[in-house]
Parts: structure tokens; C-alpha cells; sequence
């Protein structure tokens, strides 16, 4: 997070591919001299790489003096303008590339489900967005507010994301991830519900004993596990499988490819031997869709807010699991269960928790008035102590996490990787420091809870 | 002006020649850019400086159609102009 300036540049550069580091000092500093003379002149000047430069006009306007409230008019003038070009803006936005907008659903119909099935990667996003929004809508606040909490857990998904998408394996996954949740209800089958549930301690290792205790009744899957070892034929590749498998069951396969890829890999095995497949083959199929269809019906309409992360953990480790154990097709359909079994204890826990905040805030509107109230007279001292927050449009309602200063770190810093450099005077009145001052290694900074002002005066109001 | 009288007109001043000077432009920017990856700002003495800076994600409601969407959070290259350079472009701007 340094500053760099033109003589950094120039060692960078000069380190680089060897020309005199006075040299490419003046170059620099031509270029951006060029820049400046053309931006002058023409008003606009647009560089390959990096961007446009542009001046615009500003209209006057009214404005209000932040220190003393008076009301100001700023008369009209240019200003420089910048924006960066394709490149230049993919290039830094790199860490966060692998997100898209995502329409969100307010009543998630089943009908709108299959168009976000057809692509793995599409549906797991928006597996994880929905959710994002029921969080949102549960607390009492409008949802357009920028809250700062469910950041960090969104920052720390593009990291596991991009890494398991390259692999063919990560994408039925978040089937299988579903599939837990339909058991309880419908109960379409006995195939779907006995067998994740023995299974759900033994998970972590994915042994082979451990499916073999459902195996009695139901036990599609286990048992046509064990039978295509002895074949050797274990490489399980999805695409061969998947066309013999979609030419006799057009109808579901077309729907939903991906789910059936990986269970099928050992049904098409079977279909080698050729003893009563098509019986399991058929059962299976069916049990995949509708667990899958009816799972993602289930877990689109329960307000699950940790879901999206956990699961993503479970079926990382399974994926780590499954590459270890590829070789053997028996294996792979135990550690299939393995990931169903851990999501299964996430899904339960997550309802468990949710539906408390929402009756709570319903019933105790009085109490949201009283907090309200608190909150405001608590700010009250930090409005005395920065005319910036007195205009500013949070409040702080308590300590959202503490940092400890690293080397080389500042209040800017430190406000950058928490708040945003612009509400850095709200760190700067919770801690009484100011952005200038020395920090110490070890020192320790209070990160506020911001909440917006509007939000906490319309829970007043409300009563 | 665009691109190429940019390259040309610094090719000018320079004394390279203009794809030599292209193929330098583009050095000093990935350069540049490997900077902002790393999250650091360069500063250009007389012309200002680029930073990066994060954007909150938020939900946004299209106009048109009343959908929600959840926009993610981005990193964005911003630029501001030195106060001197500013003033400059304030007081004779609009130049047109």
C-alpha cells in the first residue's frame, strides 16, 4: 500500500529490462506532461492502457459549509476527469472478477429455477446471492443499505471459487449439496433419505464400510459401486458417460447434465456387466432430480445466511478427497456422501438460528426505538468531536472488530482495509486519534460498526 | 487527442521513435498496473494521483423493470487531478 512515485517507477522499469533508470525518469514524466498539455488543450486525451483523460463542466450549485452550516454556492467550473479503460479496469479489479451482477428474486419461484440450472457456474452464485438478500430482508433496515458485515465474507469467496472451477468436479457438486434438505419433506423415495443420514459421522473419511450400512434396503448408488470395481475401467469422465446415459433418459438428463454425470459414471460401468442397471439406473435418475429439484425449492425459500460459506468448505475437501481416491469409482461415490453429509449438519444448524432475529424484531419494536435512541445520544459526543461525522450519514453502533497495527501501518491504511478511506474519521473519533498520528507495532484500533443515520432514526418513527 | 497523436506528440519530444515510444508507454503502464495490483497508488508530481480503491457491493433497482440486483463489490481505478493542475483547468476550463 505504498505510494509510489516516478523514480520508484523508473527502478521498477530500469530493473526490468535494463535502461538507464535517468532515462526512463524523464520518459515518465514526459508522458504524463503530454497528457497534461493535451488535456489542456483538446479537453480530452485518451491513452491506449490506461484511460481517457476529459475535462468536464461542473454547473454551480448550492452547497453547505460542513464547519458551519451556512449554506455556500460553488460557482461553475472544469474539472479533470479520468476513467480508466477495459484493460486497465479488469487488470485491478482482478481480486473481484469472478463476481457478476446477479438479479435478485423476491418470491423465488420454482419456475425460474431451471434457467439457473443450465450453467454450474451461474446457479452456484446465485445459490449464494439469494441469500444474501433474505439476510437483508429479515433485519428491519431497508436493504439498499450498504452494510459493511457481509463483506468479508464475500471478499473470501472469489478465493475458493476461481481455484475449483478450472476442475470438471465442483460443479455437480452443489447438487449433492441440496439434496440433504429435501429428505425431511417430500420423502420421494427411501433412496434419498436413509442413506445420507448413517452417513453423517463417518464422514470426514470416506470409507468404504460407512455405505455399506444403508446398502441393505435401498442402496442404489453403494451398490453399484462396489460391482464396477473389478471392471477395469475406472477413469470416470463425464462426457463419454454422459451420452449413452442421455439417449435412454432424454427427459431428465437434459434437464439437468451435470447432476447426473457423476452418479452415472458407475451406472454405465454396471451397464458393462448388464444385470438388472437399468432398474437402479432408472431409480437413481429419479431420485437425483427430485431431490435436486426439490432441494433447491427448499433452500431458495429458508433463510439459511452461513450456508454459502460452509458449504463451499465441505465440498472443497471433498474435492480434495475425490482427486485423492479418483482411481477407484467405489471411493468416489463414498466421498459423494461424504459431501452431502457435512452440508447436511450446515443447512440444519442455518434455519435453526435464522428465523430468531425476525419475530424478535417484530415483537420488540419498542426496543428497537429504545437502542435507536441510545444510539443517537452516544453519537452525540462523536458529532462534537468531527463536524464530519455530524454531517456524515452513519452512526456508530459499537465495535464491529478490533485490528492490531502491523508494520508499516497507518490510520489510512487500517481505514482503507475496513471502512473505506472516506469514513475514516469515524475510526479517527472512536479511537480519540487522528489520521496523522504515529501508530505503534501492536497497537490496537477499534474498527466501528457503522449503521446508517436514516435507519436508525426511521426505527424511531416507526412507533 | 487520441492515442496515436498522444504517442506521436511524446514520440516528438522524446526523440524515439513512435513504436518505440508505444512499446515504452505500455511498459511504464503494466508497470503501473502491477502496482495497482498490489493495491499501491502512484503519485505524478504537477499531474495528480491514481489510487485504487474498493467500492461496496450493493443492490440496485433498475428503473425500468423494479428487479433487484445485487451489484458485487469492485475495485476501481480513481484519479485526482494535483491541486495546482486542478486550479489550473478551474479557472481557464471549459475551454471550448
Amino acid at each position: 500500500m505504498a505510494k509510489l512515485v516516478i523514480q520508484d517507477l523508473a527502478a521498477i522499469l530500469s530493473a526490468k529490462n535494463g535502461m538507464p533508470q535517468e532515462d526512463l525518469q524523464q520518459f515518465i514524466s514526459k508522458l504524463f506532461e503530454v497528457i497534461q498539455v493535451g488535456v489542456e488543450r483538446d479537453n480530452l486525451v485518451k491513452v491506449k492502457g490506461l484511460g481517457s483523460f476529459k475535462v468536464i463542466g461542473v454547473e454551480a450549485r448550492e452547497s453547505v459549509n460542513i464547519s458551519t452550516g451556512e449554506r455556500v454556492m460553488i460557482d461553475s467550473h472544469a474539472k479533470v476527469t479520468f476513467t480508466a479503460d477495459v484493460t486497465m479496469r479488469e487488470l485491478v479489479n482482478k481480486p473481484f472478477s469472478g463476481f457478476e451482477t446477479v438479479i435478485l428474486n423476491d418470491g423465488v419461484t420454482f419456475d425460474d429455477m431451471p434457467a439457473g440450472e443450465t450453467t454450474p457456474e451461474a446457479e452456484q452464485e446465485s445459490v449464494a446471492e439469494p441469500e444474501a438478500e433474505v439476510i437483508e430482508e429479515a433485519a428491519p433496515e431497508p436493504v439498499i443499505e450498504p452494510v459493511a458485515e457481509p463483506e468479508p465474507e464475500i471478499i473470501e469467496e472469489p478465493a475458493p471459487e476461481p481455484e475449483p472451477a478450472p476442475e470438471p468436479e465442483p460443479e455437480p457438486e452443489p447438487v449433492p449439496v441440496q439434496e440433504p434438505v429435501v429428505a425431511p419433506e417430500p420423502a420421494p423415495e427411501p433412496v434419498v433419505e436413509p442413506a445420507p443420514e448413517p452417513v453423517v459421522e463417518p464422514a470426514p473419511e470416506p470409507e468404504p464400510e460407512a455405505t455399506v450400512e444403508p446398502e441393505p434396503e435401498p442402496a442404489p448408488e453403494p451398490v453399484a459401486a462396489p460391482e464396477p470395481e473389478p471392471v477395469p475401467e475406472p477413469a470416470p469422465e463425464p462426457e463419454p458417460v454422459a451420452e449413452p446415459v442421455s439417449a435412454p433418459q432424454p427427459a431428465p438428463a437434459a434437464r439437468e447434465p451435470e447432476p447426473a454425470a457423476e452418479p452415472l459414471v458407475e451406472f454405465v460401468d454396471e451397464e458393462v456387466k448388464g444385470s438388472g442397471w437399468v432398474k437402479w439406473l432408472l431409480l437413481g435418475i429419479v431420485a437425483c432430480v427430485l431431490s435436486f429439484v426439490a432441494g433447491y425449492y427448499l433452500g431458495s425459500r429458508q433463510s439459511q445466511p452461513e450456508s454459502a460459506a460452509p458449504v463451499e468448505e465441505p465440498t472443497k475437501s471433498a474435492v480434495v478427497a475425490e482427486k485423492d481416491t479418483t482411481s477407484a469409482v467405489k471411493n468416489d461415490s463414498t466421498t459423494e456422501k461424504a459431501e452431502a453429509a457435512p452440508v447436511k449438519k450446515d443447512t440444519i444448524q442455518a434455519p435453526v438460528e435464522t428465523p430468531a432475529p425476525a419475530p424478535v424484531v417484530v415483537d420488540e419494536k419498542k426496543k428497537d426505538e429504545e437502542w435507536a435512541i441510545s444510539i443517537e445520544k452516544a453519537n452525540e459526543k462523536y458529532e462534537a468531536m468531527d463536524s464530519r461525522i455530524r454531517t456524515g450519514a452513519y452512526y456508530i453502533v459499537g465495535t464491529k472488530e478490533v485490528v492490531t497495527v502491523q508494520e508499516g501501518d497507518n490510520l489510512r491504511k487500517i481505514a482503507v482495509r475496513s471502512v473505506g478511506t472516506e469514513l475514516i474519521c469515524y475510526i479517527e473519533a472512536y479511537n480519540g486519534i487522528k489520521a496523522g498520528d504515529e501508530l505503534k507495532v501492536g497497537q490496537k484500533i477499534n474498527i466501528p460498526d457503522l449503521k446508517w443515520k436514516k435507519n436508525i432514526r426511521s426505527l424511531k418513527q416507526k412507533k | 487527442m487520441n492515442n496515436k497523436e498522444f504517442i506521436a506528440e511524446l514520440s516528438r519530444q522524446t526523440g524515439y521513435k513512435s513504436d518505440q515510444t508505444q512499446k515504452m508507454v505500455n511498459s511504464v503502464l503494466t508497470t503501473m498496473g502491477d502496482c495497482f495490483m498490489e493495491g499501491d497508488s502512484v503519485m505524478i508530481p504537477g499531474f495528480g494521483t491514481f489510487d485504487v480503491k474498493k467500492k461496496l457491493e450493493r443492490i440496485i433497482v433498475s428503473p425500468g423493470t423494479g428487479q433487484r440486483m445485487l451489484v458485487p463489490p469492485k475495485l476501481v481505478l480513481g484519479f485526482k487531478p494535483s491541486t495546482v493542475w486542478k486550479e489550473k483547468v478551474k479557472n481557464n476550463g471549459g475551454n471550448e
